[in-house]
């Protein structure tokens, strides 16, 4: 999701252009001012770029007398792919010329554009995956400039709304939010109300119906239950949207993960219970007779449980994958079709996946952290080439009389 | 946002830094507040409530052996000390490193038991922990109890996984009772967030309160725990996650997208919200 809002951004905020700033000499008496527009339309950034792989080294060779940082759309240059590029004007001194020399150079900054716009999120999966949600508020109050890129980019658990026309629930994100006010699928409604919220064409608002009626008979089959919403905007070429999937176990845990509740729901049935959010964001560019699709998905799972014996257990957090593909298109009904298996294959894919992290990988971990057989024992079970699985169901003592048995048997064997 | 406020969510952000972390949560504040000496100042103390929290281990200058940093060690100069190698050391909370060792004397009238822990819980670790694991023992509460501290770390940046095991026990002899928390923490982040973060108290009476019996007592909780804890990776596989997506619709067939509006009609004339094809 972090690419949407990279194409989107048309301007770099404050804090992240004065750290891209500190990479050059400033003086401070000149402190950075703007370009004219004229002067902006007069260069050719292509002209004295500075290539990617020159610029740490040269830009520490540049004293700063006036500068701007801007997007540039179109870079024709050989070594840049064509796209939006972050473009940097010095004009100042070179090196150690004597006087000051009128020159000015382009630097490609997307590198450390998105180092410096990833840093939230860096932060943010090394932060409890449970309390993502105030962790992003917290980033937003510490560096306001990263409130649109955080809330853009980065998932959260899904909040329940019900339609006030339909009767029906749908899921709020970044997506169907206009304001403070949010779309309803089921309706074509903005709930506050508002006049001049923006709606998706005729056109793609029908692909939008009949993929909320797709995704519905989707959650029922698969999810047995929760709430599904999938929300469709315009592009220039294209469309883009997301499908949203929600269940909790418990009501009482809904929307947000409360802590007391879950616990109280742990408490109250004696068993596990958890929530489970899919998030997929994808892109549909039309070609001729084919569609190009990019799919974005995140699965936030939380799961607890808990009982007098085991104590808290919190197994928490999300995951997130990408695809592209090509697929043929008839009309608008076939993106229902493209979309949807693209979506089935990739929650498939990702349970898999997740089975693996949760219950495979971090139960491995814990195994490497304290072992529960004594290595000596391990050892003499390898030396004798008997397979330690093999005996892992049985007690821990019986463990230990086999392993003696053999170390015995083999000791009289020599 | 005030420079106190600052603090004050900087400092939350590294007492929840993952095992084996703190450095690369610490580098990322510092960028987020443009270095300001100020909030990076006013963090130290959250640093360290996490090296003391997290029982984070350093080797004393010279020496190979695995110390612990924890609140049941600190002197009342913010020193520490060691009984096993009778050296009290500094400790740089930020760089975490220690510093400045000296011979520390212990005097405790459970000299005797805490000597004897040491030496017991010794070939329990070793047994044990397989990955760089600590373990100390303390006179605490004014000298009326004896803490027994073990942690295990394994750290695996390059995977994408870190964790943390770490068990902390009071002894109390005028009560002969044996308290205790168990605390397991790992965190999976390759393209995503998983943490595992589980707490799991102890509270036993022994009988005799020997050296022995308290090891013995720690090694079969911590067993049946790790046991409990196997159990329960399982239940939530077969239990909560299994409930909240199935692998399969029902028919276990996946679904006929082509034909997703004959599903639809199935769901109405059944009337209700579930679907049948």
């Amino acid at each position: 999701m972090g690419i949407f809002s990279m194409l989107t951004c048309s301007s770099i905020p404050q804090t992240i252009s004065s750290a891209l700033l500190t990479k050059f000499h400033t003086i401070p008496a000149y402190s950075p001012t703007k370009l004219s527009e004229s002067r902006w339309a007069a260069i050719d950034p292509d002209d004295r770029i500075i290539a990617p792989e020159e610029r740490s080294r040269t830009m520490r060779d540049w004293t700063v007398l006036f500068c701007e940082i801007r997007f540039r759309s179109e870079v024709r240059s050989p070594s840049l792919s064509v796209g939006t590029a972050v473009v940097i004007i010095v004009e100042g001194e070179v090196g150690e010329s004597d006087g000051c020399v009128e020159e000015w150079r382009c630097f490609d900054l997307r590198e450390s554009y998105v180092q410096i716009n990833g840093l939230g999120s860096d932060l943010l999966r090394r932060l409890n995956p449970k309390y993502t949600a105030n962790n992003v508020n917290a980033l937003i109050n510490l560096v306001p400039d990263l409130t649109e890129d955080l809330l853009s980019s980065v998932d959260q658990p899904l909040q329940v709304q019900r339609c006030k026309k339909s009767g029906r629930d749908y899921l709020l994100c970044d997506y169907n939010r206009d304001g403070d006010s949010y779309r309803s699928p089921w309706s074509n409604e903005f709930d506050p109300p508002l006049t001049d919220g923006t709606l998706p064409s005729e056109r793609v608002r029908r692909i939008e119906i009949a993929a909320n009626d797709s995704f519905d008979v989707y959650r029922e089959l698969y999810y047995e239950g929760g709430v599904s919403s999938v929300y469709f905007w315009n592009l220039d070429d294209g469309f883009a949207g997301v499908v949203l999937l929600k269940k909790c176990m418990h009501h009482s845990c809904c929307p947000v993960l409360a802590r007391a509740n879950f616990w109280a729901a742990v408490a109250s049935d004696n068993e596990s219970t958890g929530s489970w959010d899919s998030i997929h964001v994808f892109e549909a560019t039309d070609r001729a007779r084919i569609s190009h699709y990019k799919l974005t998905s995140t699965v936030i799972l939380n799961m607890i449980n808990g009982d007098e014996s085991l104590g808290e257990m919190d197994l928490s957090g999300n995951m997130t994958r990408q695809v592209e593909q090509d697929m043929p298109v008839e009309d608008d009904s076939s993106h229902i079709a493209n979309i949807g298996k693209l979506v089935e294959d990739m929650e498939l894919k990702m349970r898999n996946l997740l089975q693996e992290v949760y219950f495979g990988k971090a139960k491995d971990v814990v195994g490497d952290l304290r072992s529960r057989i004594p290595p000596l024992h391990l050892h003499s079970i390898d030396a004798h080439g008997s397979n330690p699985a093999g005996i892992s169901s049985l007690t821990q003592q019986e463990k230990d009389r086999s392993v003696h048995q053999e170390m015995i048997s083999s000791m009289s064997k020599r | 946002m005030s420079v106190a406020e600052t603090i004050e969510t900087a400092s939350s952000f590294v007492l929840d830094a993952p095992p084996g972390e703190l450095q690369d949560v610490i580098a990322d504040i510092k960028t987020l507040v443009n270095d300001d000496p100020a909030v990076l100042d006013g963090v130290t103390p959250a640093m360290e409530k996490y090296n003391k929290e997290q029982l984070i281990t350093t080797k004393l200058p010279g020496s190979s052996e695995q110390v612990i940093i924890s609140e049941h060690n600190c002197l009342p100069d913010g020193r520490f000390f060691d009984v096993g190698s009778l050296r009290s050391f500094e400790f740089d909370h930020v760089k975490q490193k220690a510093l400045n060792p000296q011979s520390w004397v212990l005097e405790s009238r459970n000299a005797e038991l805490i000597k004897a822990l040491l030496r017991d819980v010794a070939p329990h670790v070793k047994e044990h922990y397989p990955s760089s694991p600590a373990f100390g023992v303390y006179p605490i509460q004014g000298d009326a109890a004896a803490a027994v501290v073990i942690v295990g770390n394994k750290y695996s940046p390059s995977n994408y996984w870190n964790g943390r095991w770490r068990s902390t026990y009071t002894y109390t002899p005028s009560t002969t009772e044996l308290t205790g928390t168990i605390q397991v923490d790992v965190h999976y982040y390759e393209d995503g967030n998983v943490r595992l973060l589980t707490t799991k108290p102890v509270r036993v009476s022994l009988n005799s309160g020997t050296s022995a019996e308290i090891v013995k007592t720690i090694a079969s909780h911590e067993k049946k725990y790790q046991e409990e804890l196997s159990r329960a990776f399982g239940a939530l596989s077969e239990g909560a996650f299994k409930n909240l997506r199935r692998q399969l619709p029902i028919n276990r067939q996946r679904i006929d997208w082509e034909k997703i509006a004959n599903y639809r009609l199935g769901q109405e004339i059944g009337g209700g919200r579930s679907v049948t094809k």
